[in-house]
């Protein structure tokens, strides 16, 4: 699962976009997203962020992002189905007049549609951050938005950091499991009243790690100079053509999204 | 692989093939056939597949195909925590072992795990602390020792476990070179008890000293298996799996003297030759 948040090295039309515009694409996306209630629309603004995952070559990462997310739209659009009860019905599998079920026992529209709108919007939100991450080297994100949003320094780097070592503590993980299982350490042996303290010797090593990791990078970061001031960049971020029309791209698509949304009340 | 006597296989692995992710196998239809109180030197270049092999010897890994079977029985079915009780692993990295705040304690997780009682497991623990020299440390934090100390702390916790098969991961690596004779030690004193020992490592000197048998890997296949007197020479082979042979040994050969055997792996025995070759009826002989 580390996986997902990593950098796809690729060569695609949307990884040379500025990564500016990338932010930019994102945010247009999720505004989109608030913008529209239609499960079709949300659906179809998914179905373009898919297509933009493919021009980006960068396949893999959707599929490692398919199976989690298809299990949690189940999830709430069965809890929409038996639990909710708005509308008219479309389709009763047990009885009314039984005292207790009958209550529950019927698929309601506005319900499901509701369900659907969900799982539609929490996809275009879920998909689009992804793409960014997989099409976006990190130092470049903040490149772009300390240079030229004025974005703190310190902050961006933060933000930066937290997700380069979540593949590392992934890792960390695997050797830590390794390691404790060759002690006879059986997770699923474990009763379950001593579930949570049995998660010990596997949490215990990795904050442990981490705090070290930590602790050393902090170091590292002084001795060369962190925090001295301002500071300036070797390389420099330039926006292209191909940037200025995908921005306008974006901005037309809002436009066109909420005129549509107020003209016909989509 | 020469033996002069017939001993039973302790460890059995058969074809065994492992690969991560569609690659280059990292192993290739590896055979091997480890005896009991064999003191086993592992040795190849970094990526030659030495700790993925190792791993399938205790279940941490399971074999894409092949076979591995341990006193006879087919481990596929066992699980990694019941084989743990047979086979002893010591991770390169104690950190990503200790958890607990009492080094006494620590050490006795591993007999815990096994079940047994708290005699038992607090007459091992002192056992295993006073082997690797820390008992005065029993109830310090693990947290605090230093780098090698906390290396013996994790010593200590696997061999609490008394395994027959112990597998060392680079014991020596970050130890000076006091503590690294004392742990080489304290290994041949677990060899000489009985304990069936494997250990990976890349000091070749090491090796030379207190290895009775090498096996030499490279890109997944095993390249050599020896005694150490036949492995470490064949420099030309060393060489082809970045492996540099002890310097003794390439001085030796350097020399190319018909008189010098081409197997020298140790100081000492360089010494021996030179210091007979350089006496007086070696030299009488010579010029007459």
């Amino acid at each position: 699962m580390g996986r997902a948040v990593e950098y796809l090295a690729v060569e695609s039309p949307i990884h040379r976009l500025n990564p500016l515009t990338k932010l930019a694409g994102v945010i247009s996306f999720f505004t989109l997203g608030l913008v529209f209630s239609n499960p079709l629309i949300l659906l179809g603004i998914m179905l373009a962020v898919f297509l933009l995952y493919f021009i980006a070559g960068a396949g893999r990462i959707l599929r490692n992002y398919l199976k989690p997310l298809l299990g949690v739209s189940i999830f709430i659009l069965l809890i929409q189905a038996l639990f909710s009860h708005e509308g008219i019905e479309l389709f009763r599998y047990i009885p009314k007049d039984l005292p207790v079920l009958g209550w529950i026992g019927a698929v309601h529209q506005e319900s499901l549609l509701l369900g659907l709108t969900i799982v539609t919007r929490m996809g275009v939100f879920a998909f689009s951050l992804p793409l960014l991450l997989a099409t976006t080297q990190p130092r470049d994100l903040i490149l772009g938005l300390v240079d030229k949003l004025k974005f703190p320094y310190d902050y961006a780097f933060m933000l930066i950091t937290a997700l380069r070592f979540i593949p590392t503590l992934f890792v960390e993980m695997d050797q830590i499991f390794q390691a404790q299982s060759a002690r006879g350490f059986d997770l699923k042996a474990q009763p379950l009243p001593k579930r949570i303290k049995s998660y010990l010797p596997l949490v215990v090593p990795l904050v442990m790690t981490a705090l070290k990791k930590a602790e050393r990078l902090a170091v590292a970061m002084e001795t060369r100079g962190y925090g001295l001031g301002n500071r300036t960049y070797l390389r420099k971020l330039s926006f292209s053509a191909d940037d200025c029309f995908v921005c306008a791209g974006f901005c037309c698509l809002i436009l066109v999204g909420v005129g549509f949304k107020i003209m016909y009340r989509l | 692989m020469t033996s002069k006597y017939r001993r039973p296989p302790l460890i059995q692995v058969e074809r065994l093939t492992q690969r991560y992710q569609n690659a280059e196998p990292i192993l290739d239809a590896v055979d091997l056939t480890v005896y009991k109180r064999d003191f086993l030197a592992l040795i190849g270049q970094n990526g030659a597949g030495k700790t993925t092999l190792v791993k399938h010897l205790n279940g941490l890994l399971r074999p894409e195909s092949g076979r591995i079977y341990i006193d006879g029985e087919d481990i596929a079915e066992i699980s990694t925590g019941v084989l743990a009780q047979r086979v002893g692993y010591v991770f390169q990295n104690p950190d990503h072992q200790i958890f607990l705040d009492r080094v006494d304690k620590e050490v006795g997780f591993g007999p815990n795990n096994l079940g047994l009682s708290p005699e038992e497991t607090k007459r091992r623990t002192e056992n295993a602390l006073s082997s690797v020299g820390l008992s005065h440390l029993a109830d310090s934090s693990p947290h605090f020792l230093s780098k090698g100390q906390r290396q013996r702390v994790a010593l200590a916790s696997v061999l609490a476990m008394q395994s027959q098969i112990l597998i060392l991961d680079e014991p020596t690596t970050g130890q000076d070179a006091q503590e690294a004779a004392e742990i080489m030690e304290l290994i041949v004193e677990l060899n000489k008890h009985g304990h069936t020992i494997i250990f990976i490592t890349h000091d070749l000197q090491l090796v030379a000293k207190y290895a009775k048998r090498v096996v030499l890997m490279g890109k997944g296949k095993i390249l050599a298996d020896g005694p150490p007197k036949e492995v470490l020479p064949q420099t030309d082979l060393l060489r082809k799996t970045n492996l540099v042979a002890p310097q003794i040994t390439r001085l030796a050969q350097e020399l190319a003297d018909e008189r010098l055997p081409k197997d020298i792996i140790s100081v000492e025995e360089f010494a021996d030759l030179l210091l007979r070759r350089l006496s007086p009826e070696a030299f009488l002989e010579d010029v007459i």
